[in-house]
Formats: structure tokens, sequence, C-alpha cells
């Protein structure tokens, strides 16, 4: 029965529950009342009772009385007829229910019986406590007796009197208690229903859909409250609207950025990375949560990541590496720069980190260095070699001047030749620095073609020099083709194949060979060989510079080799000669790739 | 002037330029003799006095070198760097004359220890002014370490 009743209160909500109190508070107070004015009105009764009875005693007796006198003037008797008559026809009380008289004789001279039907049940007569009232009444008159005049009186019509009200107030009562219940539940039920559905709203909010409002309802306190409560959810709604929205657009710039970048917590684990962090490890982003760089990383890069990071979060500071990485492999390199991430309290608590492969950013620059560098030397070669022919016109045209006031004619002739070389010169520099220029500019698209053929097309535009020097010039027929642009390729053929020729030297059985061979690296170069001059090997670098001649007296700008080289090393090949030393001949080799590139 | 002949070994693969130099300082009057070589290895060859050079009284100690930088086979700034290492050498007046205004160069040459750092001037007149103060300087008010 108990758990019975505690199951059931746990199972009401607050309205029935305050409703259910309430009522049984009222009806506790409504029983009470009902008690105590009870026995007021029970003892009332019953008073009333008794005075009700000693009056009707009291006429009664005057009644019986007139018909003692009225029949027999001298000797008393009761003349019986009349007074049954008159018993009979008095208006009794109407709670008598019996009465006698009884003469001398003790016959009775009368008796009625008037019953009351008692309608209350009975434990309501028994708790009402009114009883009968029996009540005997000698008739004495100047000390005679004459008989007994007995009167008996129930409360039986006040008892049904009192339960019909007492009926009558009970279903007031419940009338009254059900009005009263059902106001309160109802106006509970209007006071707390903005309550109860802001509760509701409250937990829809919590879970996470932030578009539910609460209906304003309810006394005006309520009202500023539950629209407080609404602009609070509006403005988290447009909080969090804002907070995706940004977290969205940082999402996409994370991930379409090219640099692998991480988030670590303070133990280096990883917290999230972005796309090309994963795809740079052929996995998925989600495979690096909850994990450190141990299992991903040989152990060794793996401490020193750890050291790194480390470092970050203790001094707080920013680090930015340039360094080799051993993981992209050799020659590798990475830019990597770790963030630390504080909290409001300014304490570390997460590590930002981001690398990118610099490999070839690094190469770029080391090309652009060695271009800057070569650009430099260039110029500067330039400058100086075509200064060099002015200073001749401009020094000897001053000299001529002089002379010719000083009528000095001697050196006239040579003076003049000295200054027409020295314009021939300059001429000769600037079409070769056009033509270098041009080679850096120009770079045709690659062909197959045979070397074979550009060689003997080389040799065939040398042929008139070749014949005058009576040099042999053989061609080893079938070379491996190659892919470069032929006309370039010709072209170092000519200047090669020209510069054999011109250092021959003295050389009675001058020859000129053409072939390509395999290096000890496996490489296929092509050569130039002859059995001429030969070259110092400690000028073997200097002879491939710009308008540089180991001998002044001879021809040329000595441009030839410096124009072989920059065609060469455009093409990514490499360039280089080898000489027994002087009067042994010297061999020109050059490497072009087999392939396209 | 001691009235001495002064040597002057000048390094200059430019033939004409060689010429000009020669005459500037003739038509100026400074006694001299200059010994023209064209290459840095033959300049060396020279000091050294190695091969054609052996003969001392055909190839004397110069009192004073006229270097150009840029030249065949070992330019200039080598020839200036082993003249200035060596220490029978190193006292010898070295001045560099030169077309390049490069600032590079002027640097470099001055590191190595040269004496002084000439530009070949455009102009005649002021190349026979260069060549004839050149000559009063060196060869005249400055006083030579070697006997």
């Amino acid at each position: 029965m108990t758990w019975l009743i505690s199951n059931f209160w746990a199972r009401l909500n607050l309205v029935p529950r305050l409703s259910l109190v309430v009522a049984l508070g009222i009806l506790l107070v409504v029983i009470g009342a009902v008690y105590q004015s009870s026995q007021h009105i029970t003892r009332d009764t019953q008073n009333e009772l008794s005075a009700e009875y000693n009056r009707q005693m009291e006429t009664l007796e005057s009644v019986v009385l007139a018909t003692l006198f009225m029949e027999e003037k001298t000797h008393h008797h009761f003349d019986l007829k009349h007074l049954t008559g008159l018993l009979s026809a008095f208006k009794y009380s109407a709670d008598v229910t019996q009465i006698s008289f009884r003469d001398t004789t003790d016959v009775a001279a009368f008796s009625q019986e008037i019953p009351i039907q008692l309608e209350a049940p009975l434990f309501f007569s028994r708790w009402c406590g009114l009883e009968n009232i029996y009540l005997n009444r000698p008739i004495i008159v100047e000390g005679v007796y004459y008989g007994l005049l007995s009167l008996s009186m129930s409360p039986n019509r006040i008892i049904n009197q009192a339960w019909g009200y007492y009926l009558y107030l009970v279903r007031l009562m419940f009338l009254s208690l059900v009005i009263v219940l059902f106001s309160i539940w109802f106006v509970l039920r209007k006071a707390l229903q903005p309550l109860l559905s802001l509760a509701e709203v409250s937990k829809i909010l919590t879970q996470g859909d932030l578009s539910v409002r609460v209906k304003i309802a309810g006394s005006p306190e309520l009202q500023t409250v539950l629209l407080n409560f609404n602009q609070m959810a509006a403005s988290f709604q447009t909080t969090l609207a804002a907070l995706q929205a940004s977290e969205a657009i940082n999402r996409t710039i994370l991930e379409s950025l090219s640099q692998k970048i991480f988030l670590k917590d303070r133990n280096s684990v990883f917290l999230a990375v972005n796309k090309a962090y994963a795809e740079a490890h052929g996995l998925r982003a989600e495979e690096f949560v909850g994990k450190d760089d141990f299992a991903f990383y040989p152990a060794e890069l793996a401490r020193q990541y750890r050291a790194d990071d480390r470092e970050v979060m203790e001094s707080g500071e920013v680090k930015d590496l340039e360094e080799a990485d051993i993981a992209l492999g050799k020659g590798c390199m990475t830019r990597t720069i770790k963030v630390p991430i504080r909290n409001e309290a300014g304490e570390v608590t997460a590590l930002l980190g981001s690398f990118e492969d610099i490999t070839a950013r690094k190469r770029a620059e080391q090309q652009l260095a060695q271009k800057n560098a070569e650009l430099e030397r260039f110029t500067y070669t330039i400058s100086h070699d075509l200064k060099s022919p002015i200073i001749t016109i401009k020094g000897f045209l001053g000299s001529l001047v002089a002379d010719a006031r000083a009528g000095n004619m001697e050196r006239l002739e040579t003076d003049i030749k000295r200054i027409a070389g020295a314009a021939d010169k300059m001429q000769a520099l600037l079409t070769d620095v056009l033509e270098l220029s041009r080679i850096g500019r120009m770079v045709q698209p690659s062909l197959k073609f045979s070397m074979t053929a550009a060689a003997q097309d080389a040799s065939e535009v040398l042929a008139g020099t070749i014949r005058a020097k009576g040099v042999k010039v053989t061609i080893e027929p079938e070379m491996p083709a190659v892919f470069a642009d032929p006309h370039r390729i010709r072209e170092v053929m000519q200047n090669l194949i020209e510069n054999a020729v011109k250092y021959m030297g003295s050389q009675a059985e001058p020859q000129v060979a053409v072939g390509c061979r395999f290096l000890a690296d496996g490489r296929q170069a092509y050569f130039v060989k002859d059995n001429g001059l030969g070259i110092d090997m400690k000028f073997r670098d200097k002879i491939f510079g710009l308008f540089e001649k180991l001998d002044p007296h001879s021809e040329g700008t000595g441009i030839g080799l410096a124009l072989a080289k920059r065609i060469i090393e455009l093409h990514h090949g490499t360039i280089w000669v080898e000489s027994a030393g002087l009067e042994q001949g010297s061999t020109f080799y050059f490497t072009l790739p087999q392939q396209p590139a | 002037m001691k009235g001495e002949i002064l040597n002057i070994l000048l390094v200059e693969d430019n033939e004409d330029h060689a010429e000009l130099v020669q005459r500037s300082l003739e038509e100026n009057q400074v006694a001299n003799r200059i010994y023209w070589v064209q290459d840095g290895e033959e300049a060396l060859d020279y000091l050294y006095q190695r091969g054609t050079y052996a003969d001392k009284t055909k190839s004397p100690c110069p009192h004073l070198i006229l270097l150009d930088l840029r030249l065949p086979k070992i330019d200039g700034l080598e020839v200036l760097k082993t003249i200035k290492t060596d220490e029978k050498l190193k006292s010898i007046p070295v001045v560099v004359l030169t077309s390049s205004e490069s600032e590079q160069d002027i640097g470099k040459v001055y590191a190595f220890h040269a004496n002084s750092y000439l530009v070949k001037p455009l102009d005649f007149e002021k190349f026979t002014k260069l060549m004839r103060d050149l000559g009063f300087y060196w060869l005249g008010w400055n006083v030579n370490p070697l006997q």
C-alpha cells in the first residue's frame, strides 16, 4: 500500500501534486469544522427536545385534568370515553411516539403509538447521541391519585432531518471541493505552464536545436523572464551560426592550404591534422587523432619532433626551422613552423605546427643564386671587354692628333690599323654577346636527331678551313640519337671542331675525331678529339669563360667554348675537356639527355 | 730622380693598351725600361725568372709592376696574390691598371695589398697625364725598397 502510494506520487507532475495537497488540506479543515459544529448542534437539540417534552406534558396534564372535572362534580372520576376522545384528538408534538394513561386499577384507559421511522443510518443516529425520552406523570388532584400519564418521545425525526441536512452538506462540500480542486489545478496550470514549457525548450536547446523558442505567457514577471530567455537563445543561435560560419571558413582554409598542418596537445598527441598533412602520409586525417609522432615516424625523428614541441611549449616562442627531411627523401628540405597556442590565462595548452616541402624552392633559390652570379660575371666581363677597344680607339686617336700636329707621320698607318682593329673587335664582341643572349632566351623544343648528321653538317660548314689546314676529320657513323635542339647542338659541334682545327699547332698529320663513348659512370658522352696543341689542365675551367683566350694572339673573341658550355648547360648536360698536356692533343666531351626532358 | 734607369714590368694582354702605356711613358720622358708580358703565367715566370726569363740581365727585377686584372691563363688578382704573399716579391710596388671600375675588384685588389688602383682613362690626354704622373710619383718621388 505504501509502495503503491509512493509509486503513484512519484509519477505525478508538480501541478497534480500541489492540487492534491491543497485539496487534502481543505478536506481535513472541513471535516474538523463539521465535527466541531455537530457537537454543539447535538447538545442544543437534546436540550430543545427536553424543553419540548416538558411543554407537551404540561399541556397533556391540563387536558387530562379537564376531563376529570368536567364530568363529575361531586365524585371525581374520569370520563374515559371523553378522555380517550380528547387524547386521540389531541394534536401532539411531532416527536411524540407513544402516549398512555392508566387509572388506579392499572387498566390502561388509553394507549396510542405513533411510530417515527428512523431514516438515517444507525451509525449516524448513534453518532448524533440523541436518545428517546420516557416520562410518567402521576395525576394527583387534592392529594388523590387518579392515574399515570406516560409520554414517550423519539429524536428520530430530528435525526432524519439532520441526516438530510448532513447529506446536503456533504454533497455541497464535495461539489465545492471539486470546484476548488479544479480551480487550483487550472490556476497552477496557467501559472506553471510557461515554466514547464521553459523546461521543455531548455532541454531541446541543450540537445543542440537552437531554433526553438518559449511561448510568452504567464504573469508579467514570468513573461520578462521568458522574453530574456528567448533573447538569450536567439543570441546563442546567432553566435553559434557565426561561429559555425567562421569554423567552416577556417576549415576550408586549412584544407585548401598546401602546407601540412597539425594540432597537438601538451603531450604532443595529435588533436587534428589537415588534409594535406594526412595525404602526405597516405592516411586519413582521423587516423592521427589521439596518436603521437612515434606511431608515424622513425623513433629518432619522433624524439626530435617531441623535443622541438617541448621547447616551443616551454619557451612559449615560435620555432621556425628549415631542415633536411629524411622522411621525405635524400636532399629534401622542409620548413617547419611550430606555434604555441595559449588559453585566456596565457598558459600554453596546445601546439600548432605546419610544414611545407621547400625542396623545390631551395633548389630554385640555388639556381637563382647561380644565375645571378653568372649574370654578374657576364655583365662584368662585357663591360670590361667592351671598354677595352674604346680605350684603344680613343687612345690612338689622341696619339694620331698629337702626331699630326707635330707633323710626325711615321706611325700614322699602324695607328689607323690599330683603331680599325679595335672597332672590328668591338663589333665582333657585340655580335657574340648578342648571340650568347639569344641562346639564353631561345630554347627550341627538343627533337630526336642524329648526332652523326649534326657532326657532318658542322664539318661541312667548316670544310674550307679544314681543307686549308689539311686536317683529317673522321666522324663515327650511327652515333646514338639525342633529344635536344638540333640547331644549337650543331653549333656546339661546329665550335668544338673549329677549335680543334684552330689549335692544331705544327702537327704534321692533323686529325680530328668525332664520336661517342660510355663513361665509367654509365653515361654516354660525345667527344671531339684532336692531336693538336693540347691544354694545360690547370686552365680546364678558365677556357670555358666568356671572352677568355689562353693565347691573346689567336683569332676570335674567345666566345666559342663559352657558347658551347651555355648551350650544353641549357640542355642539362655537362661539357669538359681532357688533355694529357701541351702538344698532347685534347678531347672535349659533352653529355646530353638521352630521353626527352 | 736618381739618374738611374728604372725597370717597369707591364702585365697587359692587350697589345694596343701596352703600346699606349709605353708611348705615354716615353713622351713624358720618364727614364725607364719597360718589360712587357702578356698574361699572368708569363708575369710569374718573369718574376721567378723561369723559362725564357731565366737570364737576369735580360729580365731584371722590376722597380714597379703595372698589372692588368683581366689576363689570359692566370688572372691579375691571382698574380697580385702570389706577389704579395711572396717574401722576396711583396716589397715591389704593384699598381693595378685596369679598365674595370667594379667596387668588388677595387676591394679585392686592396685586400691583396696592391699599392695603387688606377682606372685606364678613355681619353688619350688623360691617359698620357696619368702615365706621366705615375712615372714621376713611383719612379721619382717614391723611395724604392730595392737597391
